[in-house]
């Protein structure tokens, strides 16, 4: 267990800030001053830095409320957060799915997300320090907002990350997947009936990991959440609707989507770093907005590594799950972040019998459309090393024998070099050590010990020192 | 985009650059986009507003218009930006079949 995530056992995470103070104990976090544009120039610090440390910018835009943005930047943060292994996320992920644990219902008064209240002459910008993220951007966006929706017709709630575009002082249009919030939002409109919706800014980063689970309707993603926190998360009813919301957010944007409008949408530039066009899409028509006292703006890179890693977690433990009831030797899947956690796959086995590498190929790709490339390595493999995976290509790989192409199959119409319908070849490499001969590969080691490797370390170089002098 | 897409964000961009038109658009809405090719037929199916600092708010019913989207789309064969957007719904291809995994939302 690394150093950090033992210091994290004296240190629990509850909500954001705590996770900023860890961060930043930790030496993973920089804080920015001055007036730092929020057209771009905010991504733009938390692009060039996310992956090794996070922002905080005390005074973007010369805005009173600061940003923070970066603040998962890499998989060993997650376990950190979760006080786990890295290799047992997904594991933790699939037993939360399969357990979620009801949240817990405080009052209003001690909410610390109802402390301040703005309920008239909403004023988003003026409020919240919202940037604009890339040039052909439609406008500004919140990118971080977790939308928690009502179900009108069993009072259940869901809970996703959806992309909002500023569209007037009180207005946010809203990209809805054909998922559950969607769901909810037809059958409003088939009622004729507005649907309420706060979107929440600002949390213990669990909270937004569990957004992403593939979770069944109904299941509310707060309760993953507090499964995998292992306590239930502390909620809060909305002041001007009936959704509730996690008592420990920062920002909470209350209102509801209108039933039948549509405003003019984009360009976006979203996840695999191409923009979106424009569309007609429902809005969202604010009531009230309420925050801490002293807020902090969270802010996710759309494009960013920190987003291949939220939105890829809850995917790998989906395709981990399936590919298991085919191949229980299936150990770990890793969607990796040049694949933008979501065309490359690496599948890591105990190879048992001749060809079934390929056998996991092809279940792989039935896994989700998206994968464009697997690549199976043993399991002497650490699939986090993506120099380790190139070793096991280059030397367990041969493409006469071991390579696996589909021609024109399914794929993602987000990957440009694809086929205009969607269409795009798939490859899939075998690069697992040949059963039955084992000898050949038999990998090299030094069969030292480190720690006694480390007995003998000098606290100087003065024996170097000594000798160049003699 | 489509052609009502197309005709929307022509007409946002210039109420945004032409302070003459914005004011026609705010003043007499339904002769004012009849003009630019939408036929809307009563005022309540819009929802328009300008504010310094944000912009023209053109929201329209869809239910106003005769070849109206709905925000999930069948694919209309276009260029890889308008599949950008079609992917981000997930819709199937052929039948609108959703699909459970994509992107940021769940």
């Amino acid at each position: 267990m690394s150093t950090h995530a033992m210091e994290f056992r004296m240190s629990k995470i509850n909500n954001l800030r705590d996770w900023l103070e860890f961060l930043d104990r930790t030496k993973r976090l920089i804080c920015l001053e001055g007036n730092i544009a929020l057209e771009y120039d905010v991504l733009r610090y938390i692009e060039h830095f996310e992956g090794k440390q996070a922002c905080f910018f005390s005074r973007p835009g010369g805005h009173d409320v600061p940003i923070a943005g970066g603040l998962l930047g890499q998989r060993q943060w997650v376990a950190e957060l979760l006080e786990l292994p890295v290799d047992q996320i997904l594991p933790a992920f699939q037993r939360a799915l399969k357990a979620p644990l009801e949240w817990n219902v405080v009052e209003q008064d001690s909410a610390a997300v109802h402390e301040v209240t703005h309920d008239k002459d909403i004023d988003l910008k003026r409020i919240l320090p919202i940037i604009t993220c890339h040039e052909r951007d439609g406008g500004p966006y919140i990118t971080s907002g977790l939308v928690h929706g009502l179900n009108l017709e069993t009072g259940k709630q869901n809970l996703s990350i959806n992309r909002l575009q500023v569209q007037g002082p009180d207005r946010l249009s809203i990209l809805m997947l054909p998922r559950d919030l969607f769901a909810y939002y037809q059958a409003a409109e088939k009622l004729d009936k507005e649907l309420p919706v706060t979107v929440t800014i600002g949390h213990d980063p669990v909270v937004e990991l569990a957004s992403q689970a593939i979770a069944p309707r109904d299941v509310c993603e707060l309760t993953i959440a507090g499964a995998l926190k292992q306590r239930p998360i502390d909620v809060v009813k909305s002041y001007t609707n009936d959704v509730h919301i996690p008592a420990d957010a920062e920002i909470a944007i209350e209102g509801f989507i209108i039933p039948h409008k549509r405003v003019l949408e984009g360009p976006f530039g979203e996840f695999p770093k191409y923009y979106t066009g424009q569309d007609l899409l429902p809005y969202i028509r604010i009531i009230c907005i309420t925050h801490r006292r002293n807020p902090i703006y969270r802010v996710n890179n759309p494009s960013g590594i920190e987003n291949v890693i939220i939105g890829g977690i809850p995917r790998e433990s989906s395709i981990l799950e399936r590919m298991q009831l085919n191949f229980p030797n299936v150990l770990d899947v890793r969607l990796t972040a040049g694949g933008l956690g979501r065309f490359h796959l690496i599948v890591k086995i105990i190879k048992k019998q001749y060809g079934e590498a390929k056998n996991v190929i092809a279940c792989a790709f039935g896994c989700h459309y998206d994968i464009k490339m697997v690549t199976v390595v043993d399991e002497d493999i650490d699939i986090n090393d993506s120099e380790q995976i190139e070793w096991a290509i280059a030397t367990r790989f041969q493409a006469s024998r071991d390579l696996v192409i589909i021609q024109h199959g399914l794929g993602s119409k987000l990957d440009p070099s694809g086929d205009k319908r969607g269409l795009n070849d798939k490859v899939g490499l075998d690069a697992t050590k040949y059963l039955g001969d084992e000898e050949r590969f038999y990998v090299s080691r030094i069969p030292a010990r480190l720690d006694n490797v480390y007995d003998r370390l000098a606290k100087d170089s003065q024996s170097l020192a000594s000798y160049l002098r003699s | 985009m489509d052609g009502l897409t197309e005709k929307i964000a022509a007409i946002v961009e210039e109420a945004n650059e032409d302070e003459a038109f914005r004011q026609q658009l705010l003043d007499e809405p339904l002769a004012c986009l009849k003009a630019r090719g939408l036929d809307i037929s009563d005022s309540s199916l819009l929802e328009i507003s300008y504010t310094a600092g944000y912009g023209v708010f053109l929201g329209i019913d869809i239910r106003a218009l005769s070849d109206a989207p709905s925000q999930q789309k069948e694919p209309r064969g276009k260029d890889i930006n308008s599949d950008h957007f079609l992917d981000c719904l997930n819709v199937n291809s052929r039948n609108g079949i959703q699909n459970e995994q994509n992107k940021q939302s769940s």
